[in-house]
């Protein structure tokens, strides 16, 4: 498998704050490699050191075989990105929102547009000013931004961020399906285990700027403990009458 | 420069659409109309008191109400006010992409980080110098409505070029608060620097030594300080595009190479 992310020793300090530390990194075509860790841990900055938006400390990040640097604008029209919260210029529409973003990217196709907008469900909201764009409706103009040139490499920074229940899942099968259909590659973060689980092909743990760990997910399923807390007013009867039941307390 | 022309498109779409045009030109529009109410009270000093205009403690009636007048005030106004307006134009520019937070979607993209700052750039200075037509348009017909004396061809030639001399100045000396809004990550301190700057410039002018402080030279070569002071060397237009220079360079630089965080 090619490799479409590589990092050798990525690190980033701010004064004495090691945000990231020698972070090696293989993300395969075709992957959903997916950065877990608690806020602070370093997923943000990973992805800014990815996109050439900071200057690693030491070590280097390559993407598609080519070393990022802010000037590799060849590379960046395989890549779309959403970092952080999304943003949007307020005074334009959705429409014109994505049309500054489709000439700066310099994708021909005035369709493409109007295609993205189906696809995230903001056609009715197409005309209407970002500004005015509920929480949902922002990340899935950032989502739109990221998506409508259809790039090689996709880097989302906590994509379902602000959706409701109906939008992750949304969110969850439009990832697969570029995958599956388009042999995307997605590096995704999150700081919560239940989303990824469900969509990650390989999840990486960072904690502290540090990897610490990276599981397949047929590894992740097999070491993850299912179990419920269950409380009640007396304790020694209900842990009786469950181990009666045969469940292990 | 790769993706210049549509980074111009893409800039001038958000500038066309948001209220900056319209209140810029609002701002510039005060200079004649004001230029305009102080030629009318110089005109007849005795009206503007019996009608309330100005009370009996105004100062403004020593003068001339005339074109030279006129136009003089307007290339004062552009120059020294240009620089708080023209200021907070670029500064607006730059430092939405940092208030907006808008600046990341510009930095992984076909089109290079410096197309875009020069198209920002661009699209300010065109409309800086479209407001600097607007004043100097507006200008004729407010002194015309008035009906000022001492019109010439020759002096509407002169004080135009006046005003833009002015107004180029003072496009090139307000880049370096670009580079302050990109630095300070929005619309604060660039402003503060604005204000020191304009500080400075009244202090060092009035100990004789503006003629060496860029932001101290359009105002000097409008004739603020007397036309003694027009006379400005090759020095005072060296400081100006050195200045130019620096505000233009160091946007580039913090651009490319910068940590951007926001």
């Amino acid at each position: 498998m090619d490799d479409v992310i590589t990092t050798l020793g990525l690190t980033k300090r701010y004064a004495k704050l090691a945000a990231v530390q020698d972070l090696h990194l293989r993300v395969g075509a075709g992957e959903i490699y997916a950065f877990l860790g608690l806020n602070g841990a370093g997923k943000t900055t990973t992805i800014r050191l990815l996109l050439g938006m900071i200057r690693p400390t030491a070590g280097q990040a390559s993407i598609f075989g080519a070393p990022v640097r802010p000037d590799a604008v060849d590379l960046w029209s395989r890549v779309g990105y959403l970092v952080e919260r999304p943003s949007a210029y307020p005074e334009l529409t959705v429409r014109e929102n994505l049309e500054v973003a489709r000439r700066l990217r310099r994708v021909a196709d005035p369709h493409a547009v109007d295609r993205v907008l189906q696809r995230l469900a903001l056609a009715p909201y197409a005309e209407n000013r970002a500004g005015t764009l509920s929480t949902g409706n922002a990340q899935r103009l950032g989502l739109a931004k990221a998506i409508f040139h259809e790039p090689r490499l996709l880097i989302l920074d906590e994509p379902a961020n602000g959706l409701d229940p109906a939008g992750v899942v949304e969110v969850r099968e439009l990832l697969r399906e570029l995958v599956r259909d388009r042999g995307v590659t997605v590096f995704m973060s999150s700081h919560i285990l239940g989303e990824v689980a469900r969509l990650a092909t390989r999840i990486g743990i960072i904690h502290e700027g540090k990897l610490i760990e990276e599981v397949d997910a047929g590894e992740l399923e097999r070491r993850c403990r299912r179990w419920l807390v269950v409380d009640a007013r007396d304790r020694r009867a209900a842990r009786a009458a469950l181990e009666t039941a045969g469940f292990a307390v | 420069m790769s993706g210049l022309t549509t980074a111009l498109w893409a800039e001038t779409l958000k500038f066309r659409r948001s209220k900056a045009p319209w209140l810029s030109a609002l701002g510039f529009s005060l200079f004649p109309l004001m230029g305009g109410v102080f030629m009318v009270i110089l005109k007849d000093p005795e009206w503007a008191l019996r009608t309330g205009l100005i009370s009996t403690k105004a100062r403004i009636t020593v003068g001339t109400a005339d074109w030279p007048a006129y136009f003089g005030l307007l290339a004062q106004a552009t120059a020294a006010g240009g620089l708080v307006l023209f200021g907070l134009l670029v500064i607006w520019v730059f430092g939405r992409e940092y208030s907006e937070r808008t600046g990341k979607d510009l930095l992984a993209l076909p089109a290079s980080r410096e197309a875009i700052v020069l198209a920002k750039f661009i699209v300010f200075a065109c409309w800086a110098a479209a407001l600097t037509v607007m004043v100097f348009g507006l200008g004729l017909a407010v002194g015309n409505a008035v009906g000022l004396a001492g019109w010439s061809a020759a002096l509407v030639t002169n004080s135009g070029e006046s005003i833009a001399l002015g107004a180029v100045l003072t496009i090139v000396v307000v880049t370096p608060f670009a580079w302050a809004a990109c630095a300070g990550r929005g619309y604060l301190p660039p402003v503060g620097c604005m204000f020191l700057v304009l500080f400075l410039s009244q202090v060092l002018a009035a100990l004789g030594w503006g003629a060496y402080f860029p932001w101290a030279v359009p105002a000097l070569a409008s004739g603020a300080a007397g036309p003694s002071e027009q006379q400005l060397g090759a020095i005072s237009y060296l400081v100006v595009l050195l200045a130019g220079l620096l505000g233009v360079a160091g946007t580039l630089a913090w651009w490319r190479w910068a940590d951007h965080t926001v």
